[in-house]
């Protein structure tokens, strides 16, 4: 589809109809969302080009989408990071306007990991997170399917990656390795991905034992790690049992390899 | 679109070289041009629209800049610009587009890079041998083969 200009637009964008959440008339609102701006291009689209960094901040800023003809396009993913929506209302009408099968697993599938890495700095951080629990993800993992007419699509992420995620996550924040990161969020979510975590290659990666061994040493530790810290160790001790007996349904798959 | 972009710039003096690195890089290029000093953000809009190089080496009033796979920036663009910042490049080298995708050239030469030099304002196709005897090895070493 193109404009009046003949340049490629992007027929049925959701960013058009989520324009309200950018406050563009508040002077105050733009000036913190610049100065956000400059903190996180240290951490986003690290190898892109300047166009395509460009674009990312005007999108940010403004919630202007550049054509992708002019090399602008952002990453799903991203795009819905860099979204404000302030609750989760906003989030799950964002994400109910987003169609494509593909899109929609991307963004389930690597949303949490994706805000860790390129908006660590962000004071919205644990707030979209949270807000993306409450209004998208859920707290307990469940398959998803989606019907486009013509078949039928799973777009939940894989139980696999999401338990190998979560572990290697836990440990990077009881490492001190990341000052905030969703593990503390989810614990109940990858509790629940775990009876469903079937790819017997891939379950060797999912590191319980080092998760709650380093649970350990911190619980035994109280006042030395951040309330964070402290948090993700103690649910993840609390719920030790729950963790060993919904990891052990599909213990066998382990046997084989 | 070039796949590789080289150019030895000479600048008006230190000082004006070192702005345009600054204003050239990823990591040190404003986000805005109010982050600019007013008698800056001319240059700064100027550079804003180019590519971030894969390197930049300054010595002296001189640039060494490089730019790998820069799309939407070859050598034209880079005259056009370096005419507007009323500057001149030393010599420039340009391998025009990705060898690897199936664009075919004409002849070896051509696929290892074409060098410009200024001569009487213009600039004007030359072999590799005519820079690499004129420029100090410094420089020269830094051409990809």
């Amino acid at each position: 589809m193109t404009d009046k200009n003949g340049e490629y637009k992007s027929p049925k964008s959701p960013y058009e109809n989520m324009k309200y959440l950018w406050k563009v008339d508040d002077e105050d609102w733009v000036a913190e969302r610049k100065e956000q701006w400059r903190q996180l291009t240290k951490t986003i689209c690290k190898s892109c080009s300047a166009k395509r960094l460009k674009a990312h901040g005007k999108f940010f800023i403004t919630g202007e989408e550049t054509p992708v003809t002019q090399d602008g396009s952002i990453d799903t993913v991203t795009k819905f990071i860099l979204t404000p929506f302030t609750n989760s209302t906003e989030a799950n009408e964002l994400y109910q306007l987003i169609t494509h099968p593909q899109a929609k697993s991307r963004i389930l599938s690597e949303f949490m990991a994706h805000i860790s890495r390129i908006a660590p700095e962000m004071p919205w951080l644990r707030a979209h997170v949270l807000n993306f629990i409450e209004g998208v993800l859920g707290n307990e993992y469940q398959l998803i399917k989606i019907n486009t007419g013509r078949r039928e699509h799973i777009i939940s992420p894989d139980p696999t990656a999401v338990c190998e995620g979560f572990t290697k996550a836990a440990l990077k924040l009881m490492q001190n390795e990341q000052t905030y990161n969703y593990s503390v969020d989810t614990v109940s979510y990858f509790i629940s991905a775990l009876p469903y975590a079937d790819r017997p290659k891939f379950r060797k990666y999912i590191r319980l034992q080092g998760m709650l061994d380093e649970a350990d040493k911190i619980m035994q530790k109280p006042g030395v790690h951040s309330e964070l810290v402290q948090d993700l160790a103690r649910q993840l001790k609390e719920r030790e049992d729950e963790i060993w007996k919904n990891w052990k349904t599909l213990e066998h798959l382990d046997q084989s390899q | 679109m070039a796949y590789q972009l080289a150019a030895w710039i000479q600048c008006n003096d230190q000082q004006q070289a070192e702005l345009i690195k600054q204003l050239l890089e990823r990591d040190t290029r404003p986000c805005f041009v109010e982050d600019v000093p007013a008698h800056h953000q001319a240059l700064f809009e100027l550079l804003d629209q180019i590519e971030y190089p894969a390197e930049t080496t300054l010595d002296q009033d001189r640039l060494w800049l490089f730019w790998y796979m820069a799309d939407y920036f070859g050598f034209d663009e880079l005259t056009t610009l370096l005419d507007r910042l009323e500057l001149t490049a030393l010599f420039i080298f340009e391998v025009p587009d990705d060898p690897l995708v199936g664009d075919s050239y004409e002849d070896e030469d051509e696929a290892s890079g074409r060098f410009w030099m200024l001569d009487k304002g213009v600039y004007v196709r030359v072999n590799r041998t005519t820079v690499t005897d004129k420029f100090p090895d410094s420089i020269v070493e830094r051409l990809p083969e």
